[in-house]
């Protein structure tokens, strides 16, 4: 077999002590079409900002066509011919979609400053190449009638096209997509599949994946990689990987959901479904658009966060977002900021202790230094501080391993039985079905399923798309 | 294509034509003394907010020492007419590349700086050189520069403005123009597509600093005496707030922003106690409500009935 | 010997006048630590707060410490009024748009004092003139001692305050992460106003100081300690409040040092030459941490 094209070597990437991604090895032949899966924060986009120069690994090597990545800047890169698309779209928002195009064929202009500011000699022969290549880039992607509009004005699915047409437009050998499809509908994300399958053979390239949507993934990648907490636990074919991982960014519309007094309900669905968004609207630190919001026969919409928190409703942020450079008390006294009963504040720090006794014996700590499970326990805690009557717990999961997730979710449900009611979004559907009493599965901004929570998990097409099989 | 180098064509015969009728005005004394020193100020300003626009409005670098340049510039021109007697044209020249030398060296501490910390080093440099030049007894120290000859022209002032123009326009919607603009928009995104982010803004920097100096000489060789109070960081503030009120990224909103604030300030010249103050309200209200400032990032060729007479081939501004 | 005596007297003038911009980098450091923002209005808060400082001294004929309390009070309701009525209405504009608004503000409040107390310098008049303490030829004069004392007491109780109070911790919340802060119920606008009022109460304070330690205070006086303490507070990391007494003092020592060594003409260039180097080396400052973007 031909030399890889790529090849990555026991690449580890270290954050202030963290691991984003240890002992990370990958290799890409010339040709191929490889997929990179995982849950979220397993360091999937760390790997492209790896071989795309945006970081440099902490140990391991990087070679690409035979030469080493390493220190190299990411200009460099891509001129030897690696180009990138953007999970968050980093489009040049403010210019038109041509000369989002045009800017790439950077690498590849052949007039210098005297010749572009005199226009004398080839800037104009130049001008008019680089014009028509990226006309004939738009067209592929069905963007040419919008070539004069600015970027930013671009429906979401044909900012997601201009991305790619972009980085084509570098003339990369190697294509790396970090969610192409990411807040597309069913119908965008296949014609998506197409168009990459298309390029792909026009172009000669070869392409690496990432994506959350499980479908795309397996009907175009003919090799698979499956990240999990920064090191790869699975490589193969698609039939080799019918494995768990999960699913698919947009806002929401039209969402109803109603939560009762007691319950656990929980909202799965796809990265970018507009669960956070539902969340963070509901909390107060959006406004909803058109809507209401009614808690306790009171409507909230457009309250300010810091009042809602006063109503009862307390969220655990994604990320937790504790306040790092605090000790893990005063966190928990933030979290009573609106309190003013001082014995009763003492009392629930003291429930927030019997719930994680592990708090308790690092309460003078600075929060910073917490273990990533200790912190999702001091967020958590933090909310409860303001005796919530429901709490909103946004990916309480995230980035923990199996065993910490399970502890997480069982002190949910105690929480609950203690008479907090729980409104849970999660990633790892499995483990939010298994605990919720009702579900909702949210698909582009939209409810599409709602149920009992048992009933969704036994359901085929919740299967399928959600839980990995 | 072509018709780009039309626009250029009629661009500059309306330039020649502007020309023509102020000289005119000036030889026949019809505009008084006082406003023919105020073209003068304008023309030098349009190419102090033009090459601002460069740094700030086009590559999105918060340069706030813009006066530092113009001073190197204005300095090293002076020293070369007065006391070694070299022709005008050649010191400017000498002036714009001391002054984009300085810009180079001010554009290195840019890979690292953004924003806000930007914006105060540029501040910092600005005021060292100034400092500098205020400690060196050979160019008259704090007191200024005295007898310089009177050189500057409304000629020279109109064509080195025309060229400026040109110049940078035509960078802009070059390659390297557009390798400027994708680092204002996104960095990270500009390194992907394979920019040197580094020498875009340092090049930026370095341009923008080169026509700063020569403004700085053209500005010295109008006056009898410069002295170093003449470009403090207050001075490089009057150009950014040009350069706002007229659109950060448009040309001819830079030109707009330097007529309408040197129209003011010589308008309330007069009522020296509320011209400030006016214009600090006039600059809040400004960003309240057109933070865009005049013309955001739209040129007068691309508004309707310009559109017409300039046949657009591809986007062209001037 | 005697060059070691001059270095610990120029020690005590630096150690003054980085008290004074101690006191301004606090403010400046409070308020970009809480919304991002270069306050380029700091310094000349600090020119109005020596002006009311002056005026309760002179026609109200006050003695120094209620003069104090006056100009901190005012100065600090003065700070809360432009946040509300120039910073508040831009809070999600941005950030170029605000910082000019900024300058905006300092021109604004630079002109208008000069309108009304004319652009002629003022006369502080002398206070604590023959108070003098000497230990060993170094010499700490009546002013110098107050700087000082009233530095130290306000730096006590501004560390009280901040991390004691509920307000305090609130405000250190808000500067890690305002959305978050917002989920405990903190109302960040009323933060935020807190902020600029008690920021602002410092300078005035560190303008009333100037003025007696100077005898002379004019309009224009509060553009360069403004850039200054700029530089204090990115020197110490900006957000940080240790940082910003750190770098104060620092940059007052290299500052006495410069003019008693060198040359007085070159002591601002100095502090200059401090903040870029400062930015080179060390861009998050002495005590600050370095982030990466996030991409």
């Amino acid at each position: 077999m031909a030399e890889p094209l790529l090849k990555c070597e026991n690449v580890s990437e270290v954050f202030g002590g963290l691991k984003a991604v240890s002992d990370f090895n990958l290799y890409i032949n010339p040709g191929e079409l490889v997929g990179l899966i995982g849950p979220n924060g397993a360091g999937k986009t760390t790997a492209f900002n790896l071989f795309t120069g945006v970081y440099q690994p902490t140990t391991g090597t990087i070679t690409f066509a035979g030469e080493s990545l390493l220190g190299l800047k990411p200009y460099q890169i891509t001129q030897k011919g690696i180009a990138r698309t953007f999970q968050n779209i980093r489009l040049f928002a403010e210019l038109s979609v041509l000369d989002n195009v045009k800017i790439a064929f950077h690498s590849h202009v052949k007039y210098g400053l005297l010749e572009s500011v005199l226009r004398l000699g080839r800037y104009f022969g130049e001008e008019e190449r680089i014009e028509e290549e990226s006309k004939k880039l738009l067209k592929i992607f069905h963007l040419e009638e919008h070539a004069d509009e600015q970027a930013k004005n671009l429906p979401y699915g044909a900012q997601r096209r201009l991305e790619i047409a972009r980085a084509l437009a570098t003339k990369p050998k190697l294509l790396l997509l970090d969610e192409p499809a990411a807040g597309m509908n069913p119908q965008e994300t296949k014609e998506l599949m197409d168009m990459i399958e298309w390029i792909r053979k026009e172009f000669g390239l070869t392409i690496l994946l990432i994506e959350h949507d499980m479908a795309l993934v397996m009907g175009i990648c003919e090799r698979i990689y499956v990240l999990e907490y920064g090191s790869t636990i699975a490589e193969g074919t698609p039939d080799e990987i019918k494995q768990d991982p999960d699913g698919a960014i947009h806002a929401i519309k039209g969402i109803s959901l109603t939560v009762n007094q007691g319950e656990i309900v929980t909202l799965i669905g796809a990265n970018g479904a507009g669960k956070s968004t539902t969340l963070r609207t509901i909390s107060g630190l959006l406004k909803p658009k058109t809507g209401s919001i009614t808690f306790q026969g009171q409507d909230i919409a457009g309250t300010p966060a810091h009042k809602i928190v006063g109503l009862g409703i307390s969220q655990v942020p994604e990320g937790r977002r504790i306040f790092t450079e605090m000790t893990v008390m005063e966190n928990l006294d933030l979290g009573a900021f609106i309190r003013k009963d001082k014995d009763g504040i003492a009392a629930d720090k003291k429930r927030v202790f019997e719930l994680f006794p592990r708090l308790e014996e690092r309460q003078e700590q600075v929060a910073g230094t917490l273990s990533g499970g200790e912190q999702q326990m001091l967020a958590m805690g933090r909310a409860l501080m303001s005796r919530p009557k429901l709490l909103l717990l946004d990916e309480p999961s995230m980035g923990l391993a199996p065993l910490l997730i399970k502890e997480i979710f069982s002190i949910i449900e105690d929480i609950n039985k203690s008479g907090t009611t729980v409104l849970l979004v999660e990633q790892n559907a499995n483990m939010a079905l298994s605990i919720a009493n009702r579900a909702y599965v949210l698909e582009t901004g939209r409810i599409t399923l709602s149920g009992d929570a048992k009933k969704l998990a036994a359901s085929e097409d919740v299967r399928k798309a959600y839980l990995g099989g | 294509m072509k018709s780009l180098r039309r626009n250029d064509l009629v661009m500059l015969g309306i330039g020649i034509v502007i020309f023509a009728v102020l000289q005119v005005l000036i030889t026949e004394r019809i505009m008084s003394s006082f406003w023919q020193l105020n073209v003068i100020i304008i023309g030098i300003n349009v190419i102090m907010a033009v090459s601002l626009n460069l740094i700030n409005g086009y590559t999105g670098q918060f340069s706030l020492g813009h006066a530092g340049f113009m001073a190197a510039g204005a300095y090293i021109s002076v020293v070369l007419t007065t006391f070694f007697h070299v022709p005008f044209a050649l010191a400017l020249i000498a002036g714009a590349a001391g002054a984009g030398f300085l810009g180079f060296l001010v554009g290195i501490p840019t890979l690292r700086l953004r924003g806000d910390y930007l914006a105060i080093a540029t501040i910092g440099m600005s005021e060292i050189i100034r400092i500098c030049i205020m400690n060196i007894d050979y160019v008259g120290g704090a007191a200024g520069f005295k007898g310089i000859p009177h050189n500057t022209t409304f000629a020279w002032v109109f064509f080195i403005m025309l060229f400026a123009l040109f110049f940078i326009k035509n960078f802009v919607n070059s390659d390297g123009g557009r390798a400027c603009l994708a680092i204002r928009e996104n960095e990270v995104a500009a390194e992907s597509m394979g920019v040197n982010t580094t020498k875009y803004k340092v090049m930026a920097f370095t341009i923008g600093a080169a026509f700063a100096g020569v403004a700085g000489g053209l500005f010295a060789h109008s006056f009898y005496l410069i002295s170093p109070n003449s470009f403090t960081f207050m001075q490089s503030f009057n150009y950014l707030i040009m350069v706002v009120l007229g659109g950060l990224g448009s040309i001819t909103g830079s030109i707009a922003g330097a007529f309408v604030v040197t129209f003011i300030s010589a308008a309330l010249a007069s009522w020296p106690e509320f011209r400030m103050i006016i214009y600090a309200l006039a600059l809040i209200l400004l960003m309240f409500y057109r933070p865009q400032g005049l013309f955001g990032y739209m040129e007068i060729t691309d508004y309707g009935p310009f559109r017409k007479i300039l046949k657009k081939g591809g986007r062209d501004d001037g | 010997m005697e060059v070691l005596q001059q270095v610990l007297q120029q020690l005590i003038n630096g150690i003054s006048l980085g008290s004074i911009y101690a006191l301004i980098a606090l403010g400046y450091t409070m308020i970009y630590g809480i919304i991002k923002l270069i306050n380029f209005a700091h310094g000349d808060i600090y020119m109005v707060g020596a002006y009311i400082g002056f005026f309760a001294i002179t026609q109200a004929h006050l003695s120094i410490v209620p003069s104090l309390l006056i100009s901190f009070v005012v100065t600090g309701c003065l700070g809360m009024v432009i946040e509300k009525l120039a910073y508040k209405p831009l809070r999600h504009a941005p950030r170029i748009s605000v910082l000019i608004t900024a300058i905006g503000v300092s021109f604004f409040l630079e002109y208008t004092s000069m309108y009304f107390v004319s652009p002629t310098p003022r006369t502080f008049p002398a206070m604590f003139g023959d108070v003098a303490v000497s230990i060993g030829g170094i010499v700490i004069n009546g002013q110098q001692m107050l700087i000082l004392g009233i530095t130290a007491v306000l730096m006590i109780v501004l560390t009280y305050i901040v991390q004691k109070t509920k307000t305090g911790k609130a405000m250190r919340a808000a500067s890690f992460d305002v959305e978050t802060a917002q989920l405990m119920g903190v109302d960040s606008d009323r933060i935020i106003s807190y902020t600029f009022g008690i920021g602002s109460a410092l300078a005035a304070v560190a303008g009333v100081l100037v003025g007696v330690y100077y005898n002379s205070i004019d309009p224009l006086m509060g553009i360069m300690p403004g850039m200054k303490a700029f530089v204090a507070a990115v020197l110490g990391g900006i957000g940080i409040l240790p940082g910003a007494v750190v770098g104060g003092l620092i940059l007052g020592i290299v500052e006495a040092l410069v003019s008693g060594f060198i040359s007085s003409t070159f002591r601002d260039a100095a502090a200059f030459a401090i903040l870029i180097l400062v930015l080179l080396v060390r861009p998050a400052g002495i005590f600050g941490k370095d982030v990466k973007e996030k991409v």
